[in-house]
């Protein structure tokens, strides 16, 4: 008899009954609440929530750190638009740009050639070197950017279902992952990954399967931002800022986790979003956080919620149990 | 017996260096029958000059990053932005009236003082959490940094003005800006200082033990995390002096840090970690390629060169050209 692992091993975890009661809210939010300004907030939470998890999933799971995600974020952003501007549903559009996102990762093989902080600068090279072409690429508006054809009628709530559904997807796949022998083998990886080759694991064939996953992903979530947006461009949309939201999210709720993105996106979103009357200091508040949070407190804050606080709450909720 | 062994070795060394040699004159005697084809080898002197005068600031540059990649294996993500501070700091050492020339050794004081702060309390005690949590860091506090000088001083672009700025040496018809030539001066001198450093001094030997094996060296009572502040205040001490240099020969804003750090990259990976020769060849190669390039092709297309190179040393080569 299996004791533990198994997909449905923790479904006696409070987390997972926490989990459902807050989809369930966020499901009803768009009901009760009418402001178009919290509900656009919180439709970028979950393009934020897709992001980390899916850069966790590469960055954590694997250990593979990337800083060139933004690569990916702009395909799908520019497929969608494209599609868009070339008449087809932009719902079209988002999935083909998922496609082409994970298409490109599969691509990208060759770069697991390079080892650890290699990788890094590779994947950062990759971005700025997508981003290069695009600001000359005539097609796509080159530095001029694409203005994009909006009705209308522009409702929030479509969209923020649509982001919504997508963060639930990606959380959903990467607690499959985490609980699979997948994610097993990514750990190894991304503990030791000579040793994992040496006990025959292709690793080669692991990491790519992380890159494309998370690629794929990636690009959804680049074309539903994209369809809300009335105007992009490559400086933006392949720059710094969505190369690295995801990774910092991860990295304060934790990496190797499932919650912790989920964690570390709101939370950030939350503070970011009361100092954003200081001025454009979002990047700013952003990388003093993950600066603090990687000094002192490396596993994240789900990390020190798993480790620290959890064992005193068992010994607390066990020493008030009256002895029998 | 010894050499048994090492003639083998010694006569392919030979083969690869003369075939290397070989394939680069046949390169260099085509390109120069193409140019003369087309009547333009006039050209071709004022590109070599200005591109090796460029490539003189990207080994300086370079050296740093090489130095703190070599002992640390930490890829120093936030070199770009200690170079525009140490330009800031010049540039206001100018403007309170001091030569821009002797307000670099304070913008190197400075930064190296800041250096030992960063590498004491953030990044050496994450060393022991392995790669990726020091190289997330130096990220943080890349874009920290960055975020902080946007909101203090603002995007605009600087120019430290000196007292030669305005003149042009007349050489057999090519006219070089002063400038640029004291800069690629004051780059070499300083490489060539600090491998008199690394080779000379006791300090520079302990530092090279710990690019060669940093648990070894500790065993041998190396003071590893020492060594590893004071080398990290000496890679932003350079980054300071390059950073002057960049201001006194181009311009300088917040911004620009990233692709002088992508160029910086490159070089590394070309010339081979920890080599500060290499850094400086590997600094004029990139330069006089890439204003070959943006000759040829236009000039949208200089910061690919570095991607293409890194990309393809990387591949070919990953230990670097000078290595033996």
């Amino acid at each position: 008899m299996k004791v533990s692992g198994g997909l449905f091993s923790s479904l006696r975890s409070p987390v997972v009954y926490l989990f459902i009661l807050f989809t369930a809210i966020a499901f009803l939010i768009p009901i009760f609440v009418r402001t178009p300004y919290i509900l656009f907030i919180l439709y970028l939470c979950y393009i934020y929530v897709v992001q980390a998890e899916n850069w966790n999933l590469i960055g954590g799971f694997a250990g593979q750190i990337s800083l060139g995600h933004a690569a990916f974020f702009g395909i799908g952003c520019y497929t969608t638009a494209m599609m868009w501007i070339a008449g087809y549903p932009p719902i079209l559009g988002i999935v083909l740009g998922g496609l082409l996102a994970a298409g490109f990762a599969v691509f990208l093989f060759p770069t697991f050639r390079l080892r650890g902080t290699y990788f890094a600068i590779g994947t950062l090279f990759l971005a700025a070197a997508l981003q290069g072409f695009l600001l000359n690429w005539k097609f796509v508006g080159a530095g001029e950017g694409l203005y994009l054809p909006v009705p209308k009628e522009f409702l929030i709530e479509p969209f923020y279902y649509m982001a919504l559904v997508l963060a639930l997807a990606s959380t959903v796949t990467c607690y499959m992952i985490a609980k699979s022998g997948v994610g097993l083998t990514f750990k190894a990886i991304s503990e030791d990954d000579f040793a994992a080759a040496s006990i025959g694991v292709g690793i080669t064939r692991y990491k790519v399967l992380a890159l494309v996953i998370s690629a794929f992903f990636f690009g959804l979530s680049g074309g539903v931002y994209g369809h809300y947006q009335a105007f992009i461009d490559a400086y933006s949309i392949f720059g710094i800022y969505w190369g690295v939201t995801g990774l910092f999210m991860a990295i304060i709720g934790g990496t190797g986790t499932v919650v912790g993105p989920i964690l570390g996106t709101f939370l950030l979103t939350i503070i970011s979003e009361y100092l954003a009357k200081l001025g454009e200091i979002r990047l700013l508040v952003y990388s003093v956080a993950v600066i603090i949070v990687i000094r002192f407190a490396p596993e994240g804050i789900w990390g020190i919620i798993t480790k620290k606080v959890r064992p005193r709450l068992k010994t607390y909720i066990e020493k008030s149990k009256p002895l029998k | 017996m010894k050499s048994r062994i090492s003639l083998p070795k010694s006569i392919t060394s030979r083969l690869k260096l003369a075939v290397s040699i070989i394939v680069i004159a046949a390169i260099c005697l085509s390109f120069y029958y193409y140019l003369g084809l087309r009547g333009e080898l006039g050209n071709l002197p004022p590109i070599l000059v200005s591109g090796i005068l460029v490539g003189g600031l990207y080994g300086l540059v370079a050296v740093g990053v090489s130095i703190i990649l070599g002992v640390m294996r930490v890829i120093n993500l936030c070199h770009g932005e200690l170079l525009v501070l140490g330009g800031f700091f010049t540039f206001w050492a100018v403007n309170f009236g001091l030569d821009p020339f002797l307000a670099m050794p304070i913008a190197f004081i400075i930064l190296f003082v800041l250096g030992l702060a960063l590498q004491s309390f953030i990044i050496n005690p994450l060393l022991k959490y392995g790669l990726n949590p020091p190289v997330l860091v130096t990220f943080g506090v890349a874009l920290a940094f960055q975020n902080i000088m946007l909101l203090l001083w603002t995007p605009d672009v600087r120019i430290i003005h000196t007292a030669i700025s305005d003149i042009n040496l007349q050489i057999s018809g090519i006219s070089i800006p002063m400038t640029r030539v004291v800069a690629l001066l004051i780059a070499l001198v300083l490489a060539y200082l600090t491998r008199l450093f690394l080779v000379k001094t006791f300090f520079g030997k302990a530092l090279r033990a710990i690019s060669q094996n940093s648990e070894v060296a500790l065993l041998m009572g190396i003071d590893t995390s020492r060594v590893n502040i004071f080398c990290y205040g000496l890679g932003a001490g350079l980054a300071a002096v390059a950073g002057s240099l960049i201001g006194i020969v181009f311009s300088f804003s917040p911004v620009i840090g990233g692709p002088y750090m992508h160029k910086a990259f490159a070089v590394v990976v070309l010339g081979g970690m920890g080599n500060v020769i290499g850094a400086v060849v590997g600094g004029i190669i990139l330069g006089v390629s890439e204003t070959f390039a943006s000759w040829l092709l236009g000039g949208g297309y200089t910061n690919a060169v570095a991607y293409l190179i890194f990309i393809l040393v990387l591949i070919i080569k990953p230990t670097g050209i000078f290595a033996k």
